[in-house]
Protein backbone atom coordinates (compact mmCIF):
# COMPACT_ATOMS: atom_id res chain seq x y z
CA UNK A 1 0.00 0.00 0.00
CA UNK A 2 1.53 3.76 -0.61
CA UNK A 3 1.70 6.12 1.53
CA UNK A 4 -1.16 8.72 1.04
CA UNK A 5 -1.07 11.97 -0.28
CA UNK A 6 -1.46 15.07 1.80
CA UNK A 7 -3.28 17.37 -1.01
CA UNK A 8 -3.27 20.10 1.48
CA UNK A 9 0.78 20.12 1.33
CA UNK A 10 0.15 19.77 -2.64
CA UNK A 11 -2.16 22.72 -2.60
CA UNK A 12 0.52 24.61 -1.00
CA UNK A 13 3.11 23.55 -3.65
CA UNK A 14 1.26 24.37 -6.00
CA UNK A 15 0.84 27.74 -5.01
CA UNK A 16 4.58 28.22 -4.71
CA UNK A 17 5.08 27.34 -1.08
CA UNK A 18 8.63 25.49 -1.41
CA UNK A 19 8.62 24.72 2.23
CA UNK A 20 5.20 22.76 1.30
CA UNK A 21 7.07 21.14 -1.95
CA UNK A 22 9.84 19.93 -0.84
CA UNK A 23 7.84 18.18 2.58
CA UNK A 24 5.30 16.47 -0.29
CA UNK A 25 8.68 15.45 -2.14
CA UNK A 26 9.82 13.59 1.17
CA UNK A 27 6.65 12.00 2.09
CA UNK A 28 6.34 10.60 -1.71
CA UNK A 29 9.81 9.71 -1.77
CA UNK A 30 9.34 6.09 -0.39
CA UNK A 31 6.33 5.34 -2.70
CA UNK A 32 8.90 6.90 -6.15
CA UNK A 33 11.85 5.04 -4.97
CA UNK A 34 9.86 1.68 -4.31
CA UNK A 35 7.84 2.12 -7.49
CA UNK A 36 11.16 2.84 -9.87
CA UNK A 37 12.56 0.08 -7.89
CA UNK A 38 10.19 -2.27 -8.80
CA UNK A 39 10.47 -1.17 -11.87
CA UNK A 40 13.96 -1.17 -12.91
CA UNK A 41 15.71 -3.45 -10.22
CA UNK A 42 18.69 -1.89 -9.60
CA UNK A 43 19.27 -0.27 -6.54
CA UNK A 44 21.07 2.99 -8.22
CA UNK A 45 19.25 2.99 -11.16
CA UNK A 46 16.24 3.18 -8.76
CA UNK A 47 17.40 6.19 -6.59
CA UNK A 48 18.44 8.32 -9.80
CA UNK A 49 15.18 7.43 -11.34
CA UNK A 50 13.05 8.79 -8.02
CA UNK A 51 15.53 11.94 -7.44
CA UNK A 52 15.13 12.86 -11.39
CA UNK A 53 11.37 12.40 -10.74
CA UNK A 54 11.06 14.64 -7.60
CA UNK A 55 13.57 16.98 -9.81
CA UNK A 56 10.95 16.74 -12.21
CA UNK A 57 8.00 17.59 -9.41
CA UNK A 58 10.17 20.02 -8.34
CA UNK A 59 9.90 21.95 -11.04
CA UNK A 60 6.71 21.10 -12.50
CA UNK A 61 4.25 21.45 -9.57
CA UNK A 62 2.63 24.74 -10.89
CA UNK A 63 1.26 22.75 -13.89
CA UNK A 64 -0.59 20.78 -11.98
CA UNK A 65 -4.22 21.20 -12.63
CA UNK A 66 -5.79 19.49 -9.01
CA UNK A 67 -4.28 18.38 -5.75
CA UNK A 68 -6.35 15.27 -6.47
CA UNK A 69 -4.55 14.35 -9.56
CA UNK A 70 -0.92 14.49 -8.14
CA UNK A 71 -0.69 10.77 -7.61
CA UNK A 72 -1.23 10.17 -11.14
CA UNK A 73 0.59 12.80 -12.08
CA UNK A 74 2.97 11.57 -9.84
CA UNK A 75 3.41 8.03 -10.71
CA UNK A 76 3.33 8.44 -14.57
CA UNK A 77 6.76 10.87 -14.17
CA UNK A 78 8.20 8.06 -11.87
CA UNK A 79 7.67 5.34 -13.49
CA UNK A 80 8.33 6.74 -17.10
CA UNK A 81 11.41 7.87 -15.55
CA UNK A 82 11.85 4.31 -14.28
CA UNK A 83 11.10 3.08 -17.88
CA UNK A 84 13.64 5.18 -19.51
CA UNK A 85 16.43 3.99 -16.98
CA UNK A 86 15.52 1.09 -17.43
CA UNK A 87 16.21 0.93 -21.40
CA UNK A 88 18.10 -1.88 -22.93
CA UNK A 89 18.72 -3.42 -19.90
CA UNK A 90 15.18 -4.13 -19.47
CA UNK A 91 14.68 -5.66 -23.25
CA UNK A 92 17.81 -7.92 -22.25
CA UNK A 93 16.68 -9.23 -19.24
CA UNK A 94 13.23 -9.99 -20.80
CA UNK A 95 14.83 -12.04 -23.94
CA UNK A 96 17.00 -13.97 -21.13
CA UNK A 97 13.64 -15.04 -19.42
CA UNK A 98 12.18 -16.24 -22.17
CA UNK A 99 15.08 -18.08 -23.62
CA UNK A 100 15.85 -19.51 -19.75
CA UNK A 101 13.21 -20.30 -17.81
CA UNK A 102 13.26 -20.20 -13.92
CA UNK A 103 14.28 -23.24 -11.86
CA UNK A 104 12.24 -24.34 -9.01
CA UNK A 105 13.61 -22.68 -6.34
CA UNK A 106 13.27 -19.11 -8.07
CA UNK A 107 9.85 -20.18 -8.53
CA UNK A 108 9.43 -20.10 -5.10
CA UNK A 109 10.79 -16.58 -4.77
CA UNK A 110 8.64 -13.65 -5.83
CA UNK A 111 11.16 -11.20 -6.16
CA UNK A 112 13.20 -13.46 -8.86
CA UNK A 113 9.51 -14.29 -10.04
CA UNK A 114 9.26 -10.40 -10.77
CA UNK A 115 12.76 -9.93 -12.20
CA UNK A 116 11.82 -12.38 -14.84
CA UNK A 117 9.16 -9.91 -16.19
CA UNK A 118 9.55 -7.04 -18.53
CA UNK A 119 9.96 -3.58 -16.87
CA UNK A 120 6.49 -2.69 -18.56
CA UNK A 121 4.98 -5.57 -16.84
CA UNK A 122 6.38 -5.19 -13.77
CA UNK A 123 5.54 -1.49 -14.09
CA UNK A 124 1.87 -2.60 -14.68
CA UNK A 125 2.25 -5.19 -11.79
CA UNK A 126 3.29 -2.55 -9.14
CA UNK A 127 1.43 0.25 -10.05
CA UNK A 128 -2.20 -2.68 -10.04
CA UNK A 129 -0.87 -4.74 -7.09
CA UNK A 130 0.77 -1.81 -5.25
CA UNK A 131 0.16 1.76 -5.86
CA UNK A 132 -3.24 0.12 -6.03
CA UNK A 133 -4.40 1.91 -9.38
CA UNK A 134 -7.12 0.45 -11.73
CA UNK A 135 -6.85 -0.07 -15.22
CA UNK A 136 -7.56 3.18 -16.16
CA UNK A 137 -5.20 5.06 -14.06
CA UNK A 138 -2.90 2.84 -15.06
CA UNK A 139 -3.25 3.48 -18.83
CA UNK A 140 -2.62 7.09 -17.77
CA UNK A 141 0.54 6.41 -16.15
CA UNK A 142 2.11 4.36 -18.80
CA UNK A 143 0.12 6.39 -21.58
CA UNK A 144 -0.92 3.42 -22.94
CA UNK A 145 -4.71 2.29 -23.62
CA UNK A 146 -6.32 0.01 -20.75
CA UNK A 147 -6.61 -2.49 -23.01
CA UNK A 148 -3.31 -3.24 -23.22
CA UNK A 149 -2.41 -2.63 -19.05
CA UNK A 150 -5.04 -5.26 -18.81
CA UNK A 151 -3.25 -7.49 -21.49
CA UNK A 152 -0.05 -6.93 -19.57
CA UNK A 153 -1.14 -7.44 -15.86
CA UNK A 154 -3.29 -11.11 -17.54
CA UNK A 155 0.13 -11.71 -19.07
CA UNK A 156 1.75 -11.28 -15.54
CA UNK A 157 -0.29 -13.45 -13.94
CA UNK A 158 -0.01 -15.79 -16.33
CA UNK A 159 3.83 -15.70 -15.43
CA UNK A 160 3.11 -15.91 -11.63
CA UNK A 161 0.26 -18.21 -11.47
CA UNK A 162 2.59 -21.10 -11.05
CA UNK A 163 4.70 -19.66 -8.42
CA UNK A 164 1.86 -18.23 -6.42
CA UNK A 165 -0.04 -21.74 -6.56
CA UNK A 166 3.25 -23.20 -5.06
CA UNK A 167 3.86 -20.43 -2.35
CA UNK A 168 0.10 -19.49 -1.03
CA UNK A 169 -1.73 -22.61 -1.29
CA UNK A 170 -3.08 -22.08 1.83
CA UNK A 171 -2.37 -19.61 3.59
CA UNK A 172 -0.86 -16.41 1.87
CA UNK A 173 0.27 -13.91 4.01
CA UNK A 174 2.49 -16.56 6.60
CA UNK A 175 3.91 -18.57 3.55
CA UNK A 176 4.80 -15.29 2.13
CA UNK A 177 6.69 -13.96 5.30
CA UNK A 178 8.85 -17.77 5.03
CA UNK A 179 9.95 -16.94 1.58
CA UNK A 180 10.57 -13.28 1.68
CA UNK B 1 -5.10 -15.66 -6.43
CA UNK B 2 -5.44 -11.77 -6.87
CA UNK B 3 -4.99 -11.65 -3.19
CA UNK B 4 -2.15 -13.80 -2.75
CA UNK B 5 -0.61 -11.83 -5.85
CA UNK B 6 -1.20 -8.39 -4.19
CA UNK B 7 0.37 -9.37 -0.85
CA UNK B 8 3.38 -11.24 -2.60
CA UNK B 9 4.10 -7.78 -4.67
CA UNK B 10 3.25 -5.54 -1.70
CA UNK B 11 6.05 -7.50 0.36
CA UNK B 12 8.59 -7.15 -2.47
CA UNK B 13 8.34 -3.63 -2.96
CA UNK B 14 8.37 -3.07 0.59
CA UNK B 15 11.17 -5.20 1.21
CA UNK B 16 13.62 -3.12 -0.40
CA UNK B 17 15.97 -1.24 1.39
CA UNK B 18 15.03 2.74 1.40
CA UNK B 19 17.72 4.54 0.79
CA UNK B 20 17.23 8.44 2.69
CA UNK B 21 16.02 11.16 1.09
CA UNK B 22 18.53 13.18 -0.39
CA UNK B 23 16.87 16.91 -0.88
CA UNK B 24 19.85 18.68 -1.63
CA UNK B 25 20.09 16.28 -4.51
CA UNK B 26 17.17 17.04 -6.18
CA UNK B 27 17.43 20.57 -5.57
CA UNK B 28 20.48 20.22 -7.48
CA UNK B 29 18.82 18.52 -9.96
CA UNK B 30 15.84 20.77 -9.98
CA UNK B 31 18.14 23.60 -10.08
CA UNK B 32 19.77 22.28 -13.64
CA UNK B 33 17.44 23.20 -16.66
CA UNK B 34 17.82 19.86 -18.55
CA UNK B 35 15.59 18.76 -15.32
CA UNK B 36 12.94 20.90 -15.55
CA UNK B 37 9.73 18.94 -16.72
CA UNK B 38 9.06 19.15 -20.41
CA UNK B 39 5.28 19.01 -21.21
CA UNK B 40 4.23 17.17 -24.16
CA UNK B 41 2.83 19.99 -25.57
CA UNK B 42 5.89 22.65 -25.27
CA UNK B 43 6.59 22.15 -29.22
CA UNK B 44 3.57 23.20 -29.83
CA UNK B 45 3.52 26.00 -27.50
CA UNK B 46 6.93 27.33 -28.57
CA UNK B 47 5.15 27.42 -32.42
CA UNK B 48 2.15 29.65 -30.93
CA UNK B 49 3.93 31.55 -29.41
CA UNK B 50 6.06 32.65 -32.29
CA UNK B 51 3.09 32.69 -34.56
CA UNK B 52 1.70 34.90 -31.83
CA UNK B 53 4.70 36.66 -31.04
CA UNK B 54 5.52 37.93 -34.77
CA UNK B 55 2.47 39.72 -36.01
CA UNK B 56 1.62 40.98 -31.72
CA UNK B 57 5.14 42.75 -31.78
CA UNK B 58 4.55 44.06 -34.93
CA UNK B 59 0.82 45.06 -33.86
CA UNK B 60 2.17 46.46 -30.39
CA UNK B 61 4.47 48.27 -32.35
CA UNK B 62 1.95 50.46 -34.25
CA UNK B 63 -0.42 51.05 -31.27
CA UNK B 64 -3.12 49.73 -33.23
CA UNK B 65 -4.53 46.74 -30.94
CA UNK B 66 -5.00 46.75 -26.99
CA UNK B 67 -1.94 44.59 -26.09
CA UNK B 68 -4.09 41.64 -24.37
CA UNK B 69 -5.94 40.86 -27.73
CA UNK B 70 -3.51 39.51 -29.92
CA UNK B 71 -5.01 38.71 -33.57
CA UNK B 72 -3.68 35.16 -34.95
CA UNK B 73 -2.55 35.22 -38.26
CA UNK B 74 -4.59 32.41 -39.54
CA UNK B 75 -7.46 34.29 -38.17
CA UNK B 76 -9.18 34.13 -34.84
CA UNK B 77 -8.26 35.87 -31.78
CA UNK B 78 -5.94 35.06 -28.80
CA UNK B 79 -7.75 37.21 -25.34
CA UNK B 80 -4.97 36.57 -22.59
CA UNK B 81 -6.07 38.38 -19.11
CA UNK B 82 -4.31 37.34 -15.58
CA UNK B 83 -6.91 34.99 -15.32
CA UNK B 84 -7.75 33.03 -18.62
CA UNK B 85 -6.71 32.37 -22.31
CA UNK B 86 -9.08 32.30 -24.79
CA UNK B 87 -8.73 31.35 -28.52
CA UNK B 88 -11.64 32.36 -30.94
CA UNK B 89 -12.50 33.53 -33.96
CA UNK B 90 -12.99 36.92 -34.42
CA UNK B 91 -16.31 38.91 -34.88
CA UNK B 92 -17.35 41.41 -37.32
CA UNK B 93 -16.84 43.69 -34.42
CA UNK B 94 -14.07 43.23 -33.85
CA UNK B 95 -12.97 43.35 -37.39
CA UNK B 96 -14.68 46.88 -37.71
CA UNK B 97 -12.61 48.21 -35.22
CA UNK B 98 -9.69 46.51 -36.43
CA UNK B 99 -10.03 48.36 -39.66
CA UNK B 100 -11.08 51.69 -37.91
CA UNK B 101 -7.60 51.56 -36.18
CA UNK B 102 -5.46 50.57 -39.29
CA UNK B 103 -3.17 53.39 -39.49
CA UNK B 104 -3.59 52.80 -43.57
CA UNK B 105 -7.14 52.98 -44.98
CA UNK B 106 -8.62 49.88 -45.63
CA UNK B 107 -12.00 49.07 -47.46
CA UNK B 108 -13.75 45.65 -45.46
CA UNK B 109 -15.18 43.50 -47.35
CA UNK B 110 -19.28 44.65 -48.25
CA UNK B 111 -21.92 43.81 -50.24
CA UNK B 112 -21.43 39.71 -49.13
CA UNK B 113 -25.02 37.91 -49.28
CA UNK B 114 -27.00 37.81 -45.96
CA UNK B 115 -25.46 35.02 -43.96
CA UNK B 116 -21.81 35.16 -45.09
CA UNK B 117 -19.79 34.25 -41.70
CA UNK B 118 -16.34 35.82 -40.98
CA UNK B 119 -14.41 33.07 -41.03
CA UNK B 120 -10.77 34.80 -40.39
CA UNK B 121 -8.40 37.54 -41.55
CA UNK B 122 -4.90 37.83 -41.75
CA UNK B 123 -2.86 41.09 -41.16
CA UNK B 124 -0.24 40.51 -43.29
CA UNK B 125 2.68 42.65 -44.43
CA UNK B 126 3.46 43.60 -40.78
CA UNK B 127 -0.04 45.86 -41.19
CA UNK B 128 -0.30 47.01 -44.25
CA UNK B 129 -2.35 44.32 -46.17
CA UNK B 130 -5.47 42.06 -44.70
CA UNK B 131 -7.07 38.98 -45.88
CA UNK B 132 -10.10 38.14 -44.79
CA UNK B 133 -12.08 35.43 -45.23
CA UNK B 134 -15.68 34.91 -45.13
CA UNK B 135 -17.66 31.62 -45.87
CA UNK B 136 -21.19 32.59 -48.25
CA UNK B 137 -24.51 29.84 -47.79
CA UNK B 138 -25.13 28.24 -50.22
CA UNK B 139 -21.97 27.86 -51.85
CA UNK B 140 -20.28 24.73 -50.23
CA UNK B 141 -16.93 24.60 -48.31
CA UNK B 142 -14.83 25.83 -50.85
CA UNK B 143 -16.78 29.15 -50.75
CA UNK B 144 -14.30 31.00 -49.25
CA UNK B 145 -13.24 34.32 -50.25
CA UNK B 146 -10.00 35.99 -49.67
CA UNK B 147 -9.91 39.81 -50.01
CA UNK B 148 -6.43 41.12 -50.17
CA UNK B 149 -6.91 44.72 -49.61
CA UNK B 150 -3.24 46.16 -50.49
CA UNK B 151 -2.73 49.31 -48.42
CA UNK B 152 -1.25 51.31 -51.91
CA UNK B 153 -1.91 54.35 -49.89
CA UNK B 154 1.05 53.23 -47.40
CA UNK B 155 3.41 51.65 -49.04
CA UNK B 156 3.80 53.14 -52.62
CA UNK B 157 6.35 50.73 -54.03
CA UNK B 158 5.98 47.21 -55.18
CA UNK B 159 8.85 46.23 -52.74
CA UNK B 160 7.88 43.89 -50.34
CA UNK B 161 7.80 44.91 -46.51
CA UNK B 162 6.99 40.97 -45.62
CA UNK B 163 8.67 40.56 -42.13
CA UNK B 164 11.06 37.35 -42.41
CA UNK B 165 8.73 34.10 -42.75
CA UNK B 166 5.88 35.68 -44.73
CA UNK B 167 5.07 35.26 -48.00
CA UNK B 168 2.13 36.41 -49.78
CA UNK B 169 1.43 34.38 -53.33
CA UNK B 170 -0.66 36.00 -55.78
CA UNK B 171 -3.18 33.75 -57.73
CA UNK B 172 -1.66 33.82 -61.61
CA UNK B 173 -3.79 35.80 -63.56
CA UNK B 174 -5.39 32.97 -65.96
CA UNK B 175 -6.76 31.22 -62.71
CA UNK B 176 -10.59 30.59 -63.17
CA UNK B 177 -11.59 31.74 -59.30
CA UNK B 178 -9.83 35.27 -59.70
CA UNK B 179 -10.87 38.76 -59.62
CA UNK B 180 -9.59 42.15 -58.78
CA UNK B 181 -10.33 45.77 -58.63
CA UNK B 182 -9.58 48.96 -57.01
CA UNK B 183 -11.40 50.51 -54.21
CA UNK B 184 -10.66 53.87 -53.24
CA UNK B 185 -6.87 53.64 -53.55
CA UNK B 186 -6.92 50.16 -52.57
CA UNK B 187 -6.03 47.31 -54.64
CA UNK B 188 -8.78 44.25 -54.18
CA UNK B 189 -7.63 40.91 -54.84
CA UNK B 190 -10.36 37.79 -54.59
CA UNK B 191 -9.05 34.51 -54.32
CA UNK B 192 -10.44 31.06 -54.48
CA UNK B 193 -13.85 32.12 -54.95
CA UNK B 194 -17.30 30.04 -56.13
CA UNK B 195 -19.94 32.44 -55.68
CA UNK B 196 -21.79 33.22 -58.85
CA UNK B 197 -20.59 36.29 -60.75
CA UNK B 198 -23.60 38.33 -60.28
CA UNK B 199 -23.08 38.12 -56.47
CA UNK B 200 -19.30 38.61 -56.85
CA UNK B 201 -20.35 42.07 -59.36
CA UNK B 202 -22.45 42.98 -56.73
CA UNK B 203 -19.48 42.69 -53.53
CA UNK B 204 -16.97 45.00 -56.32
CA UNK B 205 -19.44 47.23 -56.47
CA UNK B 206 -20.26 47.46 -52.60
CA UNK B 207 -16.98 47.40 -52.18
CA UNK B 208 -15.94 50.24 -55.08
CA UNK B 209 -18.47 52.81 -53.47
CA UNK B 210 -17.68 52.17 -49.81
CA UNK B 211 -13.85 52.90 -50.89
CA UNK B 212 -15.11 55.90 -52.59
CA UNK B 213 -16.99 57.36 -49.64
CA UNK B 214 -13.89 56.73 -47.78
CA UNK B 215 -11.48 59.10 -49.98
CA UNK B 216 -14.29 61.57 -49.75
CA UNK B 217 -14.31 61.75 -45.55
Amino acid sequence: MTVPVDEKLVDDARAGSVEALERLLESVWPDAYRIAYSIVRDRAAAEDAAQESCATVYGSISTLRTAGAFRVWFYRIVAREALRQAGSSASQTAQAAEQVPPDRESRLDISRALDTLSPELRAAVVLHYYADLTSREISEVLGVAAPTVRFRLMLARRKLKPLLFECFPVHPPQCAKESL
Amino acid sequence: MNESLKYAVTADVTASALPAFDLAAVRARAASSSNIARPRRSRSWLLAALVIGIPSLALAASQIIPARIIWLPRGGVFVSSKNAHVYRTATPGELAKIVQGAHYRVVPPAGLPAGSKLRGFLMAAGTESFVVSYSVPGHGQCCFISFLITPLSSAPSAQSTLPPGYSIKFAPKGQTHYAQWNAGVERVTVLGYSIPPAELSRIRSAMIAAGKAQESR
